[in-house]
Parts: C-alpha cells; structure tokens; sequence
C-alpha cells in the first residue's frame, strides 16, 4: 500500500521549524479538517477566525491539560502556501512539548505529513511553478533518498533486528490464519485460535517496549530531562544551583519559594541534559502554589530521570508526595547530611527506604550530601552523567522519530485488536484485517513493501496439494 | 478452401474459450470457435469439481455478468459443499463437484444452441498479423477465417509437453494434440514466453477399490446455487468421496523411484505451482509427514474413472501402479490413466492490458493458462473479461476493467498485468486486499449495475436479481423498523435463543449484530420466513459485520481515488523528473493504466508517484492552455 494513500485531500501536519535548537516551533496543519482539528486542540479558537491574523490561545491535549500557550494563525483556503485551509501553531520551542502537540494533532484526525507533502500540494493546487515545484520535488526525492539511507543506517542496528522478530511473528500468525483460511480442505494443522491468540501475545510484548521506548528514544535526539523533585524545603533549587554552578534558582528558607519549574541545559557531552527545578510537592491551600505543584507533577511525569531528594535531618516526619508515574530512572538524595549525628547509621537505616517508603525500585543508588558545606555534590553529578551514559550505550531498541512511533503505535493497535477479538469471534477473516494494519505499519517502519510475503510463508510452512 | 469473415475467432473450447465465445455473442457478436474437438466443450480436465475458496466467488462473478459456469456446476452438482462456514463472512466459498460428461454436454449445449456462434473442428495453426494487428487465424487444412478479433485461449496446448517418468508425449492433455505454431509465431513477435507446468493424478477403476477400507465424505443437505436462475434443489442424486491416506510403505517406493520422477531428473523445466506439489514434491519437501490424505473421487456417473485428488505424480507408470497399491483400498487398483506432468508456454501477463489485450499486438485477447493461470473458475472469469472486451473493441464501445473493490475477476487481471506471475497462478482469498467486499453472498450488489449497463442479461435474469436485490432493501428495513420491548414475554424468548435479555427497546437490527444471534432466529420476532438465504445472508452479514465492513469501505473509498486518477499509455517516463532507472524500466514495461496500478508495481516508490502526479498536472494544464488558445 502507498504511503501517498490519500493524495490531497487530507490534513497533514508536521512540524516545520529546525529541530533542536530553535526558540519557537511550529505546527503546520493543512487540508480539509485544519481549522476543525485546530478548535479541538485550542477551544478558544473562534469558530471563524480571519485569514492571516493570529490568535495567542492555550493549547489542551485530549484530556484537556494544557500542553502550551501558544500563536495560532488561521490561512484560508486558496490563501495559504500549499492553497488549502492552513493553521500554522507557534509555540515556546522545546521538543517535547513540540511532540506533544504533533501527537495530539494526530489524536484528533491528522496524518503526519510526508517529506515535500506541504510543496507538492502546493504545486498540485497551482501556488507554485514548474521550476519551483521540480526543484522542490528533486530535494525531497534527495532528501528522501537521504533519509532512507539514514534509517537504514538506525534500522542495522538493535532496533532492526527486534522490528524483523515483530514482522515475523506477525507474518507467523497470518499465514496460519490465512492457511486456515484458504486451504481449510487440505490435510494440514495450523495453529489453533488459542496458539494464534498466544504468538500474538508474543508480538505484544514485543512492540509495547518499543513504543515505549519513543520516550527514550527521544532521550537521544534531543536530551535526556532530569527533573529535581522532592518536598519542599529539602533544598531542590540548592542541589539545582549547585550541579549548575549558578545562582540561577532563587533559594530561601520559606516552603514554596519555588512556585514554577524552571529549566537550563546543563552540559552538552553529546547528549544535552536538562535539569529542571519543581516546586515542592506538599497539600497546600495556596492556590497559586498548587497550579506550580500540578505544573511540576507533569514536569516529574514527562522527564527521563527524577532526583529526589530529602532532608536527611528530617525525612522521618515528613509524607512524601512522589507523583506516578515517575520516570523510570530515579535517584534518591539525602541533604542536609551536615545536621545527621551518626552519618553510618543513618545510611544503614535508610538502606531499604527506597522500596520501603517511596515504593520506588530498591535498587534506587542513594546519595548523601550536604549542600550547604558542598559535600557530596561531586558524586551525584558524577553518577548523573554515567547513568545518562549508559542510557545511550545500552544495547537496545530505541524509537527515536515521532512518524516510527506513530507507526508501531498502530502496529500494537491492530495486535491488541486481534487479541481481542479471537475471544469474541472464530471469524478468521476479521482477524486478519488487524493484523493485516499491524503488518502494513511495521512495513511503514521498515520501509519495505508489502507483497506475497504471507502465501510465501504459507506454502514453506504447510504441504499443501490437491 | 475458401475465406470467410466473422467478428471474433475464439480459438479453444476450454472454460476460458467457452465463456469468450459466450460473452461476445450476447453482445450481439458473429462468434466463431476454433476447437479440436467439439465434444470436449468446456472439459474439465483435472478435478472434479468446480469453485472452492475463492473460485466460488468468481463462478458467482462470472454468473451474474452473464456467464455460464455457474449454471452448468449447480445442473451437474453430486456432491456440494460450502467450505469457511464458521471461519468468517468473506471466506466462505462454495464447491460442486460435478458429473464431468454432464458438465460438457451442458457447456455444449449452451454453446451449440447459441444462434451468434458457430463452431469449427479444426486446430488454429498461426494467426493472421498485419501491421501489428491481428486479423484472422489460419487453420490446419491451410484455410484462414478472418475477423475483427482474435481470442487466444489455448490453455496447456501451447508447445505441451505431457511427461510420465522418463518418456515425453507432445501434447497439452492426454488424447490431444499440441497447438506449436502460435506460440512461435507471438515469440517472433517480441512477446517474452514463459514454460510453466502442472500436473494431474492418476484416474482408477471404479470397482478394482475395495471401498469398505476408506471413510466415506459427504456433501452439505443445503444447496446454495451458483447461480439464481438454478432451482433451489439438487438437480442430480449426490454422491460420495472416499478418504483414504498414504503411508510409509507409499512413501519409500516414491523416495526410491525419486531418480526417475521428470521433476527430479530435470527433464521438466517449466515452474509448477506451490500450492499443488506432486506427490513425489510433497514426500520430500515434507520428509517428516509420514501421511498423505487423499480424495476418491467419482468424475460421473457415466464412467468407471475415479479422481485420486491429492496424488499428481510424473513418476513412471510401473511405480504409479506399485505405490498405489500401498494405499488402503487400493490394494489391487487397476489404473484407467495415469498421472502426469505438462509443461507448456504461456505469454509472460505483464505483456497484456488489463482489458486482456495482448500489448503492441491489437485486436487480439488472451484469456486462461496462457496468461500463467491454473483453475478452472480463473480461465471462466478471464474469459468473460476478454469476451466482453473483444466485442466492444468489435462494435468501438469503451473497455471493461473491472476494479479490484468490485470483484475477485478484477483482482486476477490486476495482478496478471501488474506484477505477473513465475508459477501457474491460482486464486485466493488472502490476495484480495478487500476481501471483506468480495463476498459471495454480495456478488449481485457488487456487479449487477456492470452487468446491465454491459447489456449481459436476459430480461428474464434481470427481473430476478433485481427482485433478489429489491427483497434485501425491504430486510433491512424491517429490520431497521421492527422493535423489541423489554417485556416478560420478550425476555423469555430471547432467553430461549440463547442470548441475554434487553434493558430498553431495540430494534432487530441491533439485536442481530450480538454474536450468538442468527437470522433464523428472529423469526421469533415476526421476521418474514418468506426470505430465503440467497436474500437474508447478505442483509445478516451487513449488519453484523457493520464496523469492518465500514473500515474496509474507507479503503476501498481510498484506493478508488488513486485508481481514478488515469495515466495516458504515452507518458514517456525516461522524461519524468525524479523517477530511478529500474522505475522507468517498469513503467515503461507495464503501462499502467491508473495511479492506483502504478503504485501496485513492485519496486515503484512513492516519489515516483508524486514525480508522475506533477506530470500528468503539467501535462493537463498545457493541454488545456493549448485548447483554449
């Protein structure tokens, strides 16, 4: 099947900025359905809004969490660059909420564009010339060629071979519902539904790391997020200041002088790091205290690493609120060791306190500092960095594009379906259909096309003959 | 010998030349049929039986535009079967094995009693080419009958090589004489031609079986015709098969005997078909299998000859004879024919438009195994599209290209002509990207409109596939309007039928979309009986299946647009921009019709249809410029 399915009269979106480094992305959405999907994403919207002005609205997920503030620009149809109804969306830049809002566009009905798509419906809809639109057309058939050979270059790795056990098993259970299918009269025995049912289970299993993965793979092109979390007053803009080396963040004995997250890369080996401050997480009545604590909670859930840190002196006392889920690496900091009387002691008490209190992994490395008499700080900083290390290094399959995620999102979609639906029907036919959509997107993945790989299989696995 | 003229020279009287001849003559063509042997009209000359998975939705194709297949299965039915009952909606197919003499004096009749048609004993020894156009054919006392179109339905007689262990017989089947001339003659004309081979098992003596030690198979008590102009019961008494299964013993001899099987040897270049291995293929590409089923089944009732269904085998006749007998029942089996192999020439499909118009030669069609295909029901379907095609090139009216959402024919040809085929190509389900579409019990939705804009039916015919479709609406409606109520009453009988009681009104339709709910049991609820499955299947399925049947009309809707948008035969693509060598090479080679086709081609990629796409914009605009200039 052609990834060019719908030629022009969808809505396609994309992010059209640079990555990376930019100050402000921003979202194209053009087609049909662009002005309608962008009201979902920004309700304020007004219903029609006037060619070329642009609007400064909040944006909202699907759950009606605000992802960002944001310009938004409606272009009528015919006045736009690629002549259909375009909104262009500006938002403060940062690749995680640019991703967030690609994957919230695409919730609500986009296809993500493909490369030179916006040019060639500009061409098709007569905004740009011939020359234009052969010299558009020869970059992106380069660029495509270079793009492919970039993903083939990721796909040899770890990642390919994982994607090549999914195409496999998912071509496994096809040809055992398709042999039940087409050769049901011929002397052979093909899986049952419940052995279908368990290699789809295997499939499962296989893509759910890998789409979970997006968020680590993202770790990769654009920088793992630590994000310092704790109660308040246990000294997390200290730390901040202290593994930065600046005064960047305000530091006062008052609870909840931190009302905001903020965030500054801290060293670019490579791999950039984020750090990021939150506000205390504690019950508060303070209004504006709890929107900063509801707004570092999402900070807590969308980063890679947490440090948590605690007042050694005083963390036996104190409810610690720890969001969930918390990232998947964590980091456990004593502060304020300074105030500790029996130092060995004290690390002996708190060894289980991970599992224990927190509920978080036992194996959770713990550090012990004091900020105050710069004790310690080395330490962290230097497991931070390994542990941002080996995350890079490990031999495992990443997913680091949004279009792949996209795709094996879908390919997990149709397994789920399947799995499903073999408890409710023998329909065999239907079975296939999903997976079937999980196939083609793992092609869409691989880039491969999709031919007569499953008789292929059907006719090596089973004797068939009249 | 004098020349005379007629529209269209079918040349073979196989399935595929049957329905040609039949087609163009209902389209108010002079037919002439150019047949060896008038009393092998539509001879089936393998199995027994006609439909099956995937067949059987083409011979419902093939009979609601018009055709015969159909109506001669359900005449000469003796065993019926419809396979995938429980497996799913779009899977099911029907099978009839027929009375094979039955079956041929029905074809013969139909054909003979057609007043467009005449037929010529004779064998077509070349055609008549000028300038690139054919124009006649030439048959074996040296006469030449010319016409406006040839029809090439040659099937395995094209340079056919019968084998049987180390000897080699000219021939496309035992008893026939090899056609040698045209195959020549196309090669000499540029047309690459491929040598594919099939095989056919063994036919025995009916009473040489001891019966007692195989297991008896029968058919299904309910009938479900091809055709809608069949009665709704069995023409004929139904009979039995018989299963028995090869052993060890079976398999020995036939690994001893390997060095003498065509297959092994060498002697057999032509590729076979993988979903038909020979037995001697299947004993050593599945060595650990220590057991073959096999199929006896009776071809008539006018003769002796049992099928062996499942036994194809080349090897030489003596071992034929000793491995049977290792076979329960077969102990003592006395052999009427023996298996073979044969090999013979078919045009590489890619040569041909998809209105089966053989490229760069015009006016001349090609339909069946000389297309690479295998099957009785593929050779009916093709030559159907060639017949209808021959006579609209014939009378000048626009060509049939029937889509792959509208039918299992329109998938054969597709592929056929779009990515060819490197072994005798058989049709299936699981190549039907919209096989949820392409059912049977649809098939009149999906092709009657074709079929009566095509002017392929009888008045008769019409009324009653209209009725069929008309009694379908009225279904649905009342299915749609009938609502039940959460009363006592209500609960028990839903009770009865076995599904959970309701909390508030519903209509039928509702109700019907429950898993465990079938139509037959509505009638509980005042569902006109009168409504047989020939009309209630297709409303049920509908309505059960609604949310993929939905998401697959989405991809048909999708599909529709790319195949709508037409490529000229002219486009030269060594000029398009952005399009790889190997592309060109393949576009320039297939010729796609549309951008759908275009996109099906192995090895183009999607730039390239965007690359095409700005051409065929530019080329539009200039045309336009230059209109209104």
């Amino acid at each position: 099947m052609s990834r060019y399915v719908d030629l022009v009269d969808d809505t396609i979106c994309a992010i059209i900025t640079a990555p990376g480094k930019a100050g402000v992305s921003v979202h194209r959405v053009s087609g049909p359905s662009a002005l309608k999907i962008s009201q979902k994403i920004s309700p304020k919207f007004p219903k029609a809004p006037e060619s070329h002005r642009a609007y400064f609205l909040q944006l909202m997920d699907r759950n009606g969490h605000p992802i960002d503030e944001a310009l938004v620009t409606y272009f009528s149809q015919g006045k736009s660059f690629t002549g259909d109804e375009t909104v262009e969306i500006s938002t403060h830049g940062g690749p995680a909420i640019a991703n967030k809002l690609l994957a919230e566009l695409v919730h609500f009905g986009c296809r993500p564009a493909e490369r030179g798509e916006f040019s060639f419906r500009a061409f098709y809809n007569g905004k740009i010339d011939l020359v234009q639109a052969e010299g558009i057309l020869g970059l992106v058939n380069s660029e495509t060629e270079a793009a492919r050979k970039m993903s083939l270059r990721q796909l040899k790795g770890h990642l390919s071979s994982t994607l090549h056990v999914i195409e496999e098993t998912i071509i496994r259970v096809l040809a055992q519902l398709e042999a039940s299918i087409d050769f049901s009269t011929e002397d052979i025995e093909p899986f049952s539904l419940q052995q279908i049912q368990e290699l789809i289970e295997k499939g499962v299993s296989l893509v759910t790391p890998l789409v979970e993965s997006f968020q680590r793979g993202r770790v990769i092109s654009e920088g793992l997020r630590v994000v310092i979390c704790g109660p308040p007053n246990a000294g997390k803009s200290s730390l901040y200041n202290a593994i930065l080396g600046t005064d960047r963040a305000i530091v006062s004995a008052t609870p909840g002088t931190t009302r905001d997250f903020i965030e500054t890369t801290y060293r670019d080996f490579g791999l950039p790091i984020k750090i990021v401050d939150t506000a205390g997480l504690r019950e508060t009545q303070d209004e504006i205290e709890e929107q900063g604590i509801q707004r570092s909670v999402r900070q807590i859930e969308d980063a890679d690493l947490a440090l948590i840190i605690l007042d050694g002196s005083d963390y036996a006392n104190k409810v610690v609120r720890l969001p969930t889920p918390l990232p998947n690496q964590t980091i456990l900091v004593f502060n304020k060791m300074d105030l500790v009387s029996n130092g060995e002691q004290f690390k002996e008490q708190v060894r289980d306190y991970p599992k224990t209190m927190l509920d978080i992994q036992q194996d959770t490395p713990i550090f012990f500092c004091s900020i105050k008499k710069d004790e310690g700080i080395k330490q962290i900083t230097k497991k931070l960095e390994e542990l941002c290390l080996v995350d890079v290094d490990q031999n495992e399959s990443l997913i680091t594009q949004y279009r792949q995620a996209d795709h094996l999102e879908k390919a997990l979609l149709g397994l789920k379906k399947a799995h499903q639906l073999i408890t409710q029907t023998t329909s065999y036919d239907l079975i296939a259909i999903d997976m079937q959509e999980s196939l083609h997107a793992i092609y869409a993945v691989l880039g491969k096309e999709f031919d007569d790989q499953v008789l292929d299989r059907v006719f090596k696995e089973f004797c068939i003959g009249k | 010998m004098g020349s005379k003229h007629t529209d269209i020279i079918v040349v073979g009287g196989g399935h595929a030349g049957v329905e040609a001849a039949a087609a163009s003559a209902r389209l108010g063509c002079n037919v002439i049929l150019v047949t060896t042997r008038r009393d092998r009209l539509g001879f089936m000359s393998c199995n027994p039986s006609i439909g099956g998975l995937a067949k059987g939705n083409i011979v419902r194709e093939v009979d609601v535009l018009g055709g015969i297949m159909g109506m001669a299965a359900d005449q000469t039915c003796v065993q019926f079967k419809r396979l995938n009952s429980r497996k799913g909606p779009a899977v099911r197919g029907s099978r009839a094995q027929c009375d094979k003499d039955l079956y041929c004096d029905t074809i013969r009749d139909v054909i003979t009693k057609h007043n467009n048609i005449s037929i010529v004993e004779s064998e077509a020894k070349s055609l008549v080419i000028e300038n690139d156009m054919v124009c006649g054919v030439v048959l074996e006392d040296g006469s030449t009958i010319s016409s406006t179109v040839v029809i090439l339905t040659t099937g395995t007689f094209m340079r056919g090589v019968m084998h049987i262990g180390t000897k080699r017989i000219e021939g496309g089947r035992v008893g026939d004489k090899a056609t040698v001339g045209i195959s020549d003659q196309l090669a000499a004309q540029g047309f690459n031609v491929l040598r594919l081979k099939t095989g056919t098992p063994p036919r025995l003596k009916r009473d040489s079986i001891d019966w007692s030690k195989t297991t008896p198979q029968f058919g299904d008590k309910d009938f479900f015709p091809f055709s809608q102009r069949s009665q709704k019961a069995f023409y004929l008494p139904q009979v039995a098969c018989y299963l028995s299964y090869t052993n060890e013993r079976t398999h020995d001899i036939i690994r001893a005997n390997l060095h003498l099987s065509p297959m092994f040897t060498g002697q057999i270049e032509g590729q076979g078909p993988r979903y038909c291995p020979s037995i001697e293929d299947k004993v050593t590409r599945f060595a650990e299998k220590i057991s073959h089923q096999t199929f006896l089944e009776p071809e008539g009732a006018r003769t002796d000859s049992i099928y062996l269904q499942g036994i194809s085998t080349s090897l030489p006749e003596g071992v034929q004879e000793q491995f049977l007998r290792t076979i329960p029942g077969l102990e003592s089996v006395e052999i009427l024919r023996h298996g073979y192999a044969v090999e013979y020439d078919c045009i590489e499909p890619t040569q041909i438009w998809p209105t089966l118009e053989a490229r760069g030669l015009n006016n001349l069609y090609l339909a069946g195994q000389i297309n690479g295909t295998s099957g009785y029901e593929e050779a009916a379907g093709q030559g159907l599209v060639a017949g209808v095609n021959a006579a609209h090139r014939a009378q000048g009216k626009e060509p049939l290209i029937l889509g792959r959402d509208e039918a299992y024919i329109g998938v054969l040809v597709d592929d056929l002509v779009t990515k060819g085929t490197r072994e005798p190509y058989r049709m299936f389900t699981s190549r039907a990207e919209h096989r949820l579409h392409l059912r049977e019990d649809n098939t009149i939705e999906r092709l009657f409109s074709r079929a009566d804009q095509l002017g392929l039916l009888d008045d008769e015919y019409k009324e009653r596939l209209s009725y069929i479709l008309e009694s379908r609406e009225k279904l649905r409606e009342q299915l749609t309007a009938k609502k039940i109520s959460p009363t006592y009453e209500t609960q028990k009988k839903l009770e009865k039928i076995g599904t959970p009681g309701i909390l508030k009104q519903i209509s039928l339709k509702e109700l019907l979309r429950r898993n465990e709910v079938e139509f037959r049991m509505l009638q509980e609820f005042g569902v006109d009986v009168e409504f047989g499955e020939d009309v209630f299947e297709a409303v049920e399925v509908d309505i059960k299946y609604e949310g993929y049947i939905e998401r697959q009309n989405e991809l048909i809707r999708i599909a529709r647009k790319l195949e709508n948008v037409k490529i000229p035969s002219d486009v030269p693509y060594q000029s398009i921009r952005g399009l790889s060598r190997e592309e060109v090479e393949k576009l320039t080679k297939i010729k796609p019709l549309s951008i759908g086709q275009a996109q099906r081609i192995s090895g183009v990629n999607p730039s390239a249809i965007q690359a095409i796409l700005v051409y065929l914009k530019l080329h539009k605009d200039a045309a336009h410029a230059n209109r209104h200039r």
